[in-house]
């Protein structure tokens, strides 16, 4: 019944304003001012006096438009055109407009004047009106870099962020803002890109045994080329509206966005070649069949002839060693094959961008490509990125303006199963990864006995195959490991100013994640059988992410006749995440393609989960600014996380801030050569979150097989009631000057960072509640203080040259305050190359701690125990008592450590602390020289005071198993009187290598990151051809390294060990860093 | 002004609306987990909770098995073997026991104990909500956790004598973790009450699937199960009277009977004379690892003491002894490896099928603790013609004659244990039972025994260790003496340190 009467008056009202438009029409022809020309296609707008735009048409053929007047008062007729300067005339009811439009210059000055834009931060302040410690850096210096990521580009460039990369190619790299400041919640920073946060670590319920941060961790898979500032914010107060993920610091990314004007294209290129710098030299074919059976004569005589029958054996009766021309693999036991070697290579990367930029009067867009491909030094080893962008800006009026950015990035990694670098230094040289023609020359097949000299390769334990036994060679050429991710992200900006002063944002973030991971191991790389779990063994990993986060903010600002400046803004921020994944694997495969569990094979192993997570926070700020001069910044985040039950789920931090610019004070206003003197104070509070999705919820698990015919649930985690936010109170005097017309700008900071009631992991409950470990718990104090001190300086600043200095130093120091009530976190157990790991009150987190190593002994006279007065101990007969090393005797040419109490027994009883991973200053600096059209630049990046265990000493300078050794062996003690520090061989006897400090180093460095070449063709030679800019330009990276550090490479990633809290750093002879050569080419026009 | 305050209200009561809205947009459940607080409701979440206890139970057998027999005079330990878990069990027979031994653990225990808690105090709870759900059987299944509770403290009192007595479930983090030790003799007189007041509704039997092998009535508490386990614990505690009565209630049950063959007992099981074995069965993958214990290279085999007391019944027609409980070629113990008394001709059990139950009590050991309580009070006589009913069901012919004193009365009912309960996890417990009875008035008998399988030059040393009654206790494992700090280390290892 009610339809009809609808359409009736619908049509009724259509014909009205047909009626009401046909009363008012305009005319006119828009034309060219200089050219006298008609501009065919330029847009003619009725707007209303809040620019909003009401009707508009295009103009015809001979510029020609007709236009229908709307009713309304205060109108205005806007024309424009790609190119042209628009014009805007009030509409007084003419019947006729004919206007003139001005071509715009092709000069850059509109991107200059969008430089000097007011920027605010999301809270409504500018720069000036910070109270906080952050630093912003534009990324024109990334432009010539040769890396992937961002991470690697803002290595050293900024005060106190500690960056660790990794030379594998797509690996993750580990970020540190003010030292680490939790146990167990996450240390990174929150990365937020265009106001809506990033994910980059892995769920914590994706625990798939094989699955790790390097794989399923997402890198910031933005283009370099798309990032127009970077911004890092360091204290609470300012990662306050950030809140608990931003507790860690959070570091602001802003993508580059369209600009009015004619189209414009960019186009950059670059190549680069990666040379993996010297491996650590190993013995030939000839010295390790020397050196293994010197160690096993050396077990002989140690423990007597009549004892050592298999020994004798090892060393008679092994063909391996041998050389004996009659076995039929002598010829494969005959060569001599630097097995480092095999497995790497040259790399070669290029990486390509593309990007438009273009808009009208309302409109504006911006749309990039990039494709990015490396290679890395490790043969199989590689990346490869396709990444999009477009940006796209709409103002709908004066009032309301929309902003839509949609980004789509496609990563695929490649690597192998299991890193073969260790394997490939530790395989006997005299051994071939192929069999051997009978002319001598390799055959196609791989080598690969299912069990040898070094041990059988089939003994790889049904987990994993760590330790296990395989061909290197085969490994990097054979096995595939690939991870392709790909990465859609959406996000809506809304800002509508509702009244003067009162604006009201909305951000949307959609962010879709799909990752999957693909693996195979085939027989030739690991000889084992067809009936081993591990023949032909491939998995398959997936997982999708879906990140949906909004904001909502109200923002007001007034001022009270120039005195009082007051801003205030409310936030409303939810964010939702949404996991699932999913892994199967599978063995006795045909290949690669087909290790789906339903293509065959045996099923080794299935696994999925699903999971979801929100938080919600509500920010409140004020700021109030007096004279433009003292500023009060008060700020309070009420915040929750589903993470946590009911009781504590919702927490408040608070955040409190003070500014004063010092320099615009009568006693200094006089002084003309100060541009900024502003002291800034703030203190404030963030909460970590414990990770994972339901931490606090308790449940039943069913027990399979249960009893008789009855199944069986029993329960299997405790509910937390207790569990809460670990909080992180910091506080931050910061003091910024600049002098000389803001040519020399510096800034110092100095915080202390508490954190309170530590999240604590798995912490042991006594067994009698019929439990044996507690989810979460919270306990313990750290405390992070520390400084931090940057400088740039332009030393020249005219048309010719241009000389400009950078310069970043920091300094944090960590310490454990209070420990658990009840954390026993001790882990030894006495053995080689094993470090006691523990966390004590007083010392820092990432410590060491083992035995001083003091040489190694001479002679019989030295084997004798002293006490620790140095007074020889003797037995009951007053004998006296050689030393030993745990449960054995030693002689000379053994490891000598310290008897720290003096019982003549080498024992956990001596363990010593002997240093920490983490770096007593971290800074880094840069000189940028321009005359005319050629710059140059370079940058320096430099940690110091950190130490590392290295690994790969410990493991090629034993001389304890069959493996391979470095030639520093060749200097092993041999004779009495051999002056060295590198005990004599033995095999598989004795504690040699005891976790000590001989193998803890010191990994100080100094590195030149970057040394740039480039040279800008002449604007006036451009001009000429309509193009606006070419840059050509080399860059050498990781040219060189200053350090005593005699490891691979003194940038040790930090890594858990088993079973360890914490994170410490210990080379494990992953791929060192390559110096990369890059050529490469800007093309704007 | 007035307009920027509606737009500050107007927010505000949007924050207000949405963060009242936020509690439920907050409360996330796992997909592929129970959550605890949504758990309890029907009857078949109790059900599948209190069978948790018995497959707790089940996985425990091991840490049963050497606390009740490793000590005792019955079984060797084969030397050769250098598995960790016979290590250990190894140092416990020499006394030379580290609060870090892996027996000292009593996890298991509280496992049972933190399951059975939960179904006594939330079945209550569950018979409100569910319909289907009667109190008669609700009390049957609280009689059966108060069954499994109670068991599990007998065996921690028995081996450690003191411990932590828990009786109220761990659901959340609020609760005390940390509880101290509460006295044996306490402990025992309070699982009694429980079981006299869980004899009320406990089950005379249970329906079965298979009548010739009826797993639920031997495998799960039944009123008889009850009745026999308060009479062990009488016993233990001296109280004999009371012990007889219980003996009483199951020989009177009519569901219970000694059966003719011996070996029927352990091959099917589940025979007429069984009152609770814990169940394994091959068919629905509940398997145990008896094979690796008892058969080819056994872990554990017959002491050359037990094979002493069969040579004293051998001649009489003993049927328990070589070929029954052992046999000759490895001293394995036979009683859980053949499908009858050994013969050239007699077949194995498969061994993959490693189904063999656990008996925790059959009718045997009822007529024995009987025998031992009369002999107590001093019916000798009485007592003889128990023994003597064990003795001629396995084949022994004649009647034995009432010897003079209490304790050779009591040596006599122990060999015939010995000789009865081999390697069924006795052993120890008998021992320390008659020794600690009446001030320790009979510890030299048992250090005497225990000692008989000893090797000479450790002698001396067990000998004097055993003199001090705190070792005949196990020490509290390190790892829970670090957990809880409320705890006291039994006094004799509290100068080990770790």
């Amino acid at each position: 019944m009610k339809a009809p009467l609808f359409f009736i008056c619908l049509i009724f009202f259509i014909g009205v304003l047909q009626q009401a438009e046909a009363q008012k029409i305009l005319r006119g022809t828009v034309m060219d001012k200089n050219l006298k020309e008609p501009l065919i296609g330029a847009n003619v707008f009725v707007v209303n006096e809040d620019d909003r735009a009401l009707g508009g048409v295009v103009a015809g053929p001979n510029g020609q438009y007709i236009i229908a007047i709307p009713e309304g008062e205060n109108l205005s007729i806007a024309f424009s055109f790609i190119g042209f300067k628009s014009e805007r005339l009030p509409y007084q009811g003419q019947r006729i407009i004919n206007v003139e439009l001005e071509e715009m210059g092709i000069e850059l000055e509109g991107a200059e004047v969008v430089g000097q834009r007011i920027v605010r931060s999301s809270v409504g302040l500018t720069e000036r009106e910070l109270v906080t410690a952050t630093q912003k850096i534009t990324t024109e210096m990334l432009e010539t870099a040769p890396v992937a990521s961002i991470e690697e580009a803002l290595q050293g460039r900024m005060a106190n962020v500690d960056i660790m990369t990794s030379a594998e190619p797509g690996a993750k790299s580990s970020i540190r803002i003010r030292g680490t400041s939790s146990l167990n919640a996450s240390s990174e920073p929150l990365i937020v890109v265009d106001g809506v946060p990033y994910p980059t670590t892995i769920a914590d319920d994706f625990n798939f045994s094989t699955a790790n941060d390097e794989d399923f961790g997402a890198l910031v898979n933005i283009s370099p080329n798309d990032i127009e500032t970077i911004e890092v914010l360091k204290d609470a107060a300012a990662t306050a509206i950030w809140g608990s993920r931003g507790a860690n610091g959070v570091l602001l990314i802003n993508t580059k966005k369209g600009r009015s004007g004619r189209t414009r294209f960019s186009f950059s290129s670059k190549y680069d070649l990666r040379h993996e710098a010297s491996t650590i030299p190993m013995l030939n074919a000839a010295q390790y069949v020397a050196m293994i059976q010197d160690a096993i004569w050396n077990t002989v005589n140690d423990q007597g002839y009549a004892n050592s029958q298999s020994f004798l054996a090892l060393l008679y009766d092994t063909p391996e060693i041998g050389f004996d021309p009659e076995w039929i693999n002598f010829r494969e036991y005959a060569q001599d094959v630097d097995y480092v070697n095999e497995i790497t290579q040259r790399g070669f990367s290029s990486d390509n961008s593309f990007s438009m930029t273009g808009g009208g009067d309302r409109a504006n867009y911006r749309f990039s490509l990039g494709y990015l491909k490396e290679e890395g030094t490790t043969v199989g080893s590689g990346f490869e990125r396709f990444s999009s962008l477009l940006s796209i800006n709409y103002r709908f009026s004066q009032k309301l303006r929309i902003t839509t950015d949609f980004s789509f990035s496609d990563a695929d990694r490649s690597s192998y199963w299991h890193n073969p670098r260790g394997q490939a230094l530790t395989k006997m040289p005299n051994m071939s990864p192929y069999y051997i023609n009978e002319d001598g020359t390799r055959s196609v097949e791989y080598f690969t006995p299912n069990s040898y000299f070094q041990g059988t390769l089939g003994s790889m334990g049904s987990t994993e195959i760590k330790g296990g036994v395989f061909n290197p060679v085969a490994m990097v050429n054979e096995s595939v490991n690939t991870t392709s991710s790909s990465n859609s992200r959406f996000v809506f900006n809304l800002n509508y100013n509702l009244l003067t002063g009162l604006d009201f944002y909305s951000v949307v973030g959609l962010d879709i994640r799909k990752t999957k991971n693909k693996r195979f191991l085939p027989q030739s790389v690991t000889g084992v059988t067809w009936t081993d779990p591990w023949f032909n063994r491939s998995s398959d990993m997936l997982s999708d992410n879906v990140y949906l986060n909004t904001e909502n903010r109200l923002l007001f600002r007034r001022g009270i006749s120039h005195l009082h400046q007051f801003i205030g803004t409310l936030i409303v921020q939810t964010s939702e995440s949404v996991n699932a994944n999913y892994k199967s694997e599978v063995s006795g495969n045909a290949s690669a393609s087909t290790s789906d569990p339903t293509a065959g094979g045996t099923i080794a192993g299935m696994d999925s989960g699903a999971s979801k997570a929100r938080q919600a926070g509500f920010i409140g700020n004020l700021h109030y600014a007096f004279l433009d001069r003292y500023m009060l910044n008060l700020g309070y985040r009420f915040e929750a996380n589903s993470t946590m039950g009911e009781n504590n789920r919702w927490a408040g931090f608070p955040t409190l801030g003070l500014a004063w610019h010092a320099n615009e004070e009568w006693f200094l206003r006089d002084l003309e050569w100060w541009d900024t003197f502003k002291v800034r104070l703030s203190w404030g509070q963030s909460g970590n979150a414990p990770s994972g999705s339901y931490s606090y919820i308790g449940t039943f698990n069913s027990i399979n097989p249960g009893y008789i015919d009855f199944p069986a649930i029993e329960p299997s985690s405790i509910h937390l009631n207790n569990l809460k936010w670990e909080t992180v109170s910091q506080a931050n005097l910061g003091i910024d000057l600049a002098f000389m017309k803001d040519r020399l700008r510096t800034s110092f900071d100095v915080y202390d960072k508490l954190t309170t009631d530590m999240l604590q992991r798995n912490v042991v409950l006594p067994r009698s509640s019929g439990y044996s470990r507690i989810n979460w718990y919270n306990s313990g104090e750290m405390r992070n203080n520390g400084w931090e001190f940057r400088i740039d300086y332009d030393l020249v600043r005219n048309t010719d040259w241009t000389l400009a200095m950078n310069f970043n130093i920091s300094q944090n120091t960590n310490e454990i305050i209070e420990l658990p009530d009840n954390l026993t976190e001790y882990r030894y157990s006495f053995g080689n190359g094993a470090y006691a790991y523990q966390i004590v009150e007083g010392n820092p987190l990432g410590s060491f701690y083992g035995y001083k190593y003091l040489g190694v002994y001479q002679n019989v006279e030295e084997t004798f125990a002293r006490d620790t007065n140095g007074e020889l101990l003797l037995d009951i007969s007053g004998e006296p008592v050689p030393m030993r090393n745990g449960g054995e005797r030693v002689f000379p040419g053994d490891a000598r450590y310290k008897d720290v109490n003096g019982d003549g027994v080498i024992d956990q009883y001596d363990i010593v602390y002997l240093g920490n991973s983490m770096p007593l200053v971290t800074g880094g600096g840069g000189l940028t020289l321009r005359y005319k059209n050629v710059s140059m630049s370079a940058f320096l990046h430099g940690r110091a005071g950190q130490k590392a265990v290295n690994q790969t000493r410990i493991d090629t300078e034993n001389m304890f198993g069959v493996q391979n050794q470095s030639t520093a062996v060749l200097r092993r003690w041999r004779h009495e009187g051999d002056q060295t520090d590198i005990p004599r061989a033995l095999y598989n006897k004795g504690y040699n290598y005891l976790g000590s400090d001989r193998f803890v180093e010191d990994a100080s460095f100094l590195r030149l990151k970057t040394l740039t070449l480039k040279y800008s063709l002449p604007r006036k030679f451009l001009d000429r051809y309509g193009v606006e800019r070419v840059d050509a330009y080399t860059t050498m990276y990781d040219l060189f390294t200053w350090t005593s550090y005699t490891g691979q490479d003194p940038e040790v990633p930090l890594s858990r060990d088993d079973g360890v809290a914490y994170l410490i750093a210990k080379d494990k002879s992953y791929t060192p860093k390559p110096v990369r050569i890059a050529f490469g080419l800007n093309l704007n026009f | 002004m007035q307009c920027i305050m509606r737009y500050f209200i107007l927010f505000g009561l949007v924050v207000m609306v949405g963060m009242s809205a936020c509690g439920d947009w907050l409360d996330l459940y796992p997909e592929n987990a129970q959550v605890s607080s949504q758990y309890w409701e029907t009857k078949s979440d109790v059900e599948a909770v209190l069978s948790a206890g018995y497959v707790r139970f089940r996985g425990s057998v091991d840490k049963l098995f050497v606390w009740g027999e490793i000590r005792g005079n019955g079984i060797d330990i084969l030397n050769a073997n250098k598995d960790d878990d016979i290590r250990a069990a190894q140092r416990i027979r020499n006394m030379d026991i580290l609060p870090t031994n892996k027996y000292a653990g009593w996890e298991e225990m509280y496992q049972v104990i933190n399951i059975a808690n939960s179904v006594i105090s939330y079945g209550p709870e569950v018979v409100e909500k569910d319909d289907g759900f009667t109190y008669e059987e609700l009390n049957s299944f609280l009689s059966e956790a108060y069954y499994l509770r109670s068991l599990a403290y007998f065996y921690l009192v028995r081996t450690f004598r003191d411990v932590p007595y828990v009786t109220q479930p761990y659901v959340n983090d609020e609760e005390r973790f940390e509880v101290e030790k509460s006295s044996g003799s306490d402990i025992l007189q309070w699982i009694e009450s429980d079981l006299e007041k869980a004899l009320v509704a406990a089950k005379e039997f249970f329906p079965e699937l298979d009548t010739e092998n009826p797993m639920n009535t031997k495998g799960r508490a039944t009123k008889w199960a009850i009745h026999t386990l308060l009479a062990d614990i009488y016993l233990w505690q001296g109280n004999y009277e009371a012990c007889v009565s219980a003996c009483d209630a199951v020989l009177a049950s009519g569901r219970v009977g000694l059966i003719g063959s011996w070996f029927s007992n352990f091959y099917p099981g589940n025979s007429n004379e069984s009152i609770f074995e814990i169940q394994y069965s091959y068919n629905r993958g509940q398997t145990n690892s008896f094979s690796g214990w008892f058969d080819v290279t056994p872990k554990y085999m017959a002491s050359t003491e037990a094979i002493n007391w069969f040579q004293e019944t051998q001649g009489l027609g003993d049927v328990r002894g070589l070929n029954g409980s052992f046999i000759e070629s490895n001293l394995g113990i036979w009683k859980y490896m053949g499908l009858d008394h050994y013969d050239v001709s007699t077949a194995k059990r498969s061994s993959i099928q490693n189904d063999q139950n656990f008996i925790v009590y059959r009718l045997a050991e009822v007529l024995l603790m009987k025998a031992e309580a009369l002999v107590m009070l001093g019916d000798f006589e009485e007592a003889i013609t128990l023994v003597d009913q064990v003795r001629n069901r396995a084949g022994i012919e004649g009647n034995l004659n009432t010897l003079s004193t209490e304790l050779e009365m009591l040596q006599l009912v122990l060999r015939e244990r010995g000789r009865e309960f081999l390697a069924e996890g006795k052993c120890w417990f008998d021992l320390l039972r008659v020794a600690h009875r009446d001030e320790y008035r009979y510890l030299h008998f048992m250090i005497q025994e225990v000692t008989s399988v000893v090797p000479l030059s450790n002698m001396a040393i067990i000998t004097s260790k055993l003199m001090n009654p705190d070792s005949h206790y196990l020490p509290i494992h390190q790892d829970e003496l670090n957990a809880n700090r409320l705890l006291v280390q039994n006094p004799y290892y509290a100068n080990l340190g770790n």
